[in-house]
């Protein structure tokens, strides 16, 4: 196998005196769907925040192991973390765009990154939005705003403002859980999709959905990574007893 | 039918009273002045100069000293105000002792008498920072050049007193500001400069615009703050230059009532430089109204 794309070592993250994470150690590939699953307050979405440093603006968070992106360490405090996070984009649990025009909500992080010229960025935004299937439901009213969509589409909206910086990593904190069904199946599409040409680690509560949606998961408890591997192979027949009882639904 | 409580009724008439008084005294101070002195407003007693007698009215100038006054204050305390605000909201960390000090000094600031305001102002303003700057630049002149009362320390004298509003109701408003948004721009990849200026400030437009509007009202209408530090009771024509000492509708008013040669004949003159300043005041607060008005509808746009 490949080197991985992410390679996590040791990653143990603490809120003040508390330890939220317990030596986590886990590789992320390139062009496959990670998915976290464990019950609520397991340390998943802790991992997950982990890895773009949005730790970085929680007081009295500190993170300590390191987190090897094409082996350079992002935890090195001489790394920027704007520019982590320009590498590695994240969508949010509730749809977040800005309280702007379609169009700017997408530009966002080319402008601030400066990364295209004007004449580049409708071409990108175009292509972003493509990308996250929503080209057509609002190439007609990019100058309308964002908050006029309804949910899915603004969810649809959040991951092309994320991939339009073309990041190397895509981060999704359970995209899906604030939507209908119909939305919920179309954003599991987008995550299949765009699983092919990004590593993805999406954090969810539903195990059939990371059944439809990864490759490989990571069953997190009590801040400890318990159990990792295939998505077929892990949910079907699962080594762990932590991870037994879970998936039978003795806890969650 | 189920009586009603003896409690309910008490409450519901103590309620009725309490709007009946407030509406009544607002109503009776604005009818009477509104009734002495809106016969006077001839276009002459308005846009006139002023001439011997201020009973005679001609307020052109005086009008124009508050509104520089009042939107000089505006422009010098709403960058500080909103600068403090965002420093406390988004960069001073949540336990920062600093944080605590310029926290409790604003809320100070708010509880000092505007008279003290006017006396600081004297002292800091006029005498401390014009002195310094005339022993500095002005070496060679006969006279003070900036040591002495003019619109430029009676705006900025306003506008300290006018500060705590602008952090307050700013900080307020960028409290507002859901988590998810400021994390979503982060993880964009934008600085924290970025994240206020593209993303804090646009949101919380209409909040600041809200202490914009509380500023001005405050400040249209003090005069003891300027009493000491520009304000003067006569000249000619409006301030050109920020050193000029200026008129002003507020203490024209305390002029009209107790130094005009004729305090008897003065009273029309009084009660229409009164509605002026209401009016005046009104109208920069609906302008404001306006304004944050047009950035709500731009922050859903």
């Amino acid at each position: 196998m490949s080197d991985p794309k992410i390679d996590v070592r040791d990653l143990s993250v603490f809120y003040g005196k508390k330890q939220a994470l317990f030596d986590v150690g886990l590789a992320i590939r390139e062009r496959r769907v990670m998915a976290l699953i464990g019950p609520s307050g397991c340390g998943k979405r802790t991992f997950l925040r982990a890895l773009n440093r949005m730790h970085d603006l929680s007081e009295g968070a500190r993170v300590t192991g390191s987190i090897l992106l094409d082996g350079e360490d992002l935890l090195d405090e001489r790394v920027d973390p704007v520019e982590v996070r320009r590498r590695i984009g994240m969508v949010f649990q509730r749809p977040n765009p800005f309280p702007k025009s379609i169009f700017d909500n997408v530009a966002f992080g080319l402008r601030v990154a400066n990364l295209v010229t004007s004449a580049g960025l409708s071409d990108r935004v175009e292509e972003s939005l493509r990308a996250a299937a929503l080209w057509e439901e609002v190439k007609d009213r990019l100058d309308e705003s964002a908050m006029s969509l309804s949910g899915g589409q603004q969810q649809r909206l959040c991951i092309a403002r994320a991939v339009a910086v073309r990041p190397e990593v895509l981060l999704m904190d359970e995209p899906a859980s604030a939507l209908d069904p119909i939305a919920t199946e179309k954003i599991e599409e987008l995550i299949v999709e765009l699983g092919k040409k990004y590593a993805i680690v999406i954090v969810t509560h539903s195990m059939s959905e990371a059944a439809r949606v990864s490759d490989h998961v990571g069953f997190f408890y009590s801040g400890k990574l318990v159990e990792s591997g295939g998505t077929k192979q892990t949910l079907e027949s699962p080594k762990e007893k932590e991870t037994q009882a879970y998936l039978a639904g003795r806890f969650g | 039918m189920k009586r009603v409580s003896r409690g309910d009724w008490l409450l519901s008439a103590a309620t009725g009273a309490a709007v009946v008084l407030v509406l009544g005294s607002l109503v009776a101070i604005l009818g009477a002045i509104v009734v002495r002195g809106a016969p006077v407003l001839s276009p002459k007693f308005v846009f006139g100069s002023p001439g011997a007698d201020p009973a005679d009215g001609g307020l052109l100038p005086v009008i124009l000293g508050t509104v520089a006054c009042t939107l000089l204050m505006t422009v010098a305390c709403v960058p500080l105000g909103v600068t403090t605000a965002v420093w406390l909201s988004e960069y001073a960390p949540r336990t920062s002792t600093l944080a605590g000090i310029v926290r409790s000094a604003i809320r100070n600031l708010a509880a000092v008498p505007s008279i003290v305001f006017g006396l600081f102002g004297l002292g800091f303003f006029v005498l401390f920072v014009g002195g310094k700057i005339d022993s500095v630049f002005y070496a060679q002149a006969t006279g003070p050049v900036f040591a002495r009362p003019a619109i430029l320390w009676s705006s900025l004298t306003l506008a300290l007193l006018t500060l705590p509003v602008v952090v307050v109701t700013t900080e307020e408003a960028l409290r507002t500001i859901p988590r998810d948004v400021r994390e979503a721009a982060f993880a964009l990849g934008a600085t924290r400069l970025q994240v206020v200026w593209r993303v804090i400030l646009p949101h919380a437009k209409s909040g600041i615009w809200t202490g914009v509007i509380l500023a001005v009202s405050r400040g249209a209408g003090e005069v003891a703050p300027i009493l000491f530090t520009g304000v003067v009771g006569w000249q000619s024509r409006a301030p050109t230059d920020a050193r000029d000492g200026f008129m002003h509708l507020g203490n024209h008013v305390y002029l009209l009532a107790t130094q005009a040669p004729d305090v008897e004949r003065a009273q029309p003159a009084l009660y229409g430089t009164v509605v002026l300043l209401l009016l005046l005041t009104f109208s920069l607060n609906i302008a404001a109204v306006i304004l944050r008005h047009r950035s709500r509808a731009g922050a859903r746009a």
